[in-house]
């Protein structure tokens, strides 16, 4: 199965991979692969709040719901982005690829399990663990952002931190939108 | 199927496993919490009012802060007992009617622990709990009410703002200019009244005859050691006292301190948000217009139970 071969890919050979995937377009198994991986990433995080009477499920439908908007938004900005620099590539090679770059999200439950198990060194190791994991699938954003669009690397960090930018400026917005037309906190 | 892709696929089996795994040792966890027997500590904390207010007055004790802090007690079923810090000289005589009521129909057991200062309203709200710990050195009782009125004119003058009057009923200003005699009996009949409220606050709360209440409620301040002594207080102690005394009302065992959470990141960006149009205001307006509000605020006639420390 190619998929098997691309997720392998993903880890041991990005480059080449998300090459393929952007040429080759797997739109279906990205989004399953993007909903798994969200599925159990979100299904987590509503575990580590149950303490605070929000009911996980409840957490769950909302986080997938809106990581998987989101994940459309992002792309979208993104190939509007790569646009203004001359990319080349098209909307749902990027999307494709930006799917299989999440794929090293799938440690995450590992780690929490980690940190759940081996008390305070086993939390450390787990923060630790889970940062480095960040790190990772933000580099392979990257690497799926430059070859997908056939652009250089640093038009691809530039590209990702502007729509970063962006959606942060965005959301403030939103926020004080929201909090001006709330009653007094 | 190829050494490699078995590799993925037992990557993607690990995942999920880890994540079943996770699944049933919280569901574990949760019904562990269920059984702790939680004293949760809330804190408040400053003069009892009914708004936070703007931006540049701090931030003190109101009947919303205390109904969302209640509710989430009250809705945490590891939550058997609560005790609420009060660091509090009074305010507001409503506000503090308010807290006291919910404080009344709380259907947890509930201790006040009283840290350096709960005197008048601070008082006032601590009197219908189930019980109520101070320190020997605790600052309380002032049980009374006080007002203050403050004539502008003068002031006014200086910013170069006239004021005129168009009233119906003779009293209608009387908050806004010196009182006449009569007026002066009336102020006198209001703060009376609220002092009556006060009295029977206290003693339906602490289950005392209400001659002796009034006998105490000279607005005098008493030490909590000397509150011990009057009945106005269950204990010495501080907080390790007080949650010993919520866990003998509770029926405890093995209570277990516990405080709610700081306030997420979104919380605080939330809060921080709240502030932009009032950190707006003071950059853009006329500092003479901030003054004046300012003062209009912070000395507009009010009925106070309050500690009065200049």
């Amino acid at each position: 199965m190619k998929i098997l071969d691309w997720l392998l890919g993903v880890i041991i050979n990005p480059v080449q991979t998300f090459r393929e995937i952007a040429r080759d377009k797997p739109i279906g198994w990205a989004f399953l692969l993007y909903l798994g991986i969200t599925t159990l990433t979100s299904w987590v995080s509503g575990i580590d709040l149950q303490e605070f009477n929000i009911s996980p499920l409840q957490l769950f439908v909302g986080s997938l719901f809106f990581s998987i908007v989101m994940f459309f938004v992002l792309t979208g900005l993104l190939n509007l982005l790569s646009k203004g620099f001359q990319g080349t590539g098209s909307y749902w090679g990027l999307f494709s690829s930006l799917a299989f770059a999440q794929f090293p999200t799938i440690f995450l439950p590992v780690s929490r399990l980690l940190g759940q198990v081996a008390d305070r060194a086993g939390s450390i190791l787990a923060g630790i663990f889970s940062f480095a994991v960040f790190v990772w699938v933000l580099v392979l954003d990257i690497l799926a952002l430059r070859e997908s669009q056939e652009f250089s690397t640093g038009k691809s960090i530039l590209a990702y931190v502007l729509v970063c930018i962006i959606l942060a400026v965005f959301f403030f917005i939103a926020l004080v939108v929201g909090v001006l037309t709330m009653p007094e906190l | 199927m190829s050494g490699k892709r078995m590799l993925v696929v037992v990557l993607i089996v690990i995942a999920v496993l880890s994540t079943i795994i996770l699944t049933v040792t919280s569901t574990q966890e949760g019904k562990r919490l269920y059984e702790l027997e939680r004293v949760v500590i809330i804190y408040l904390q400053g003069a009892i009012m009914e708004s936070a207010g703007s931006w540049y007055t701090s931030s003190g004790i109101t009947p919303r802060q205390v109904a969302r802090q209640l509710e989430r007690a009250m809705d945490e079923k590891s939550i058997k007992a609560v005790v609420l810090r009060i660091d509090s000289p009074g305010g507001s005589v409503a506000a503090s009617q308010q807290i006291a009521g919910m404080i009344r129909g709380f259907e947890k057991p509930l201790v006040i622990s009283m840290a350096d200062t709960a005197a008048s309203g601070g008082y006032y709200i601590s009197a219908p709990a189930d019980g109520i710990v101070a320190h020997p050195g605790t600052m309380t009782g002032s049980i009374g009410v006080i007002s203050s009125l403050f004539y502008f004119d003068e002031f006014y003058e200086k910013l170069g703002i006239e004021t005129e009057i168009i009233k119906t009923g003779r009293h209608k200003d009387m908050l806004s200019r010196k009182l006449t005699d009569e007026e002066r009996r009336i102020m006198q009949e209001i703060s009376d009244g609220a002092y009556e409220q006060f009295v029977a606050e206290v003693a339906e709360g602490r289950n005392l005859e209400i001659d002796y209440v009034r006998e105490l409620a000279t607005g005098q301040i008493y030490l909590g050691s000397q509150a011990f002594e009057l009945g106005l207080v269950d204990r010495l102690g501080g907080i390790e006292e007080s949650i010993e005394l919520a866990a003998e009302i509770a029926g405890l065992e093995k209570p277990v301190k516990y405080e709610f959470p700081p306030p997420s990141f979104f919380e605080q960006l939330t809060m921080f948000s709240a502030c932009i149009p009032s950190l707006l205001e003071r950059m853009t307006g006329s500092p003479e217009l901030l003054l004046l509000e300012k003062i209009k605020h912070g000395f507009s006639p009010q009925l106070r139970y309050q500690l009065v420390i200049p």
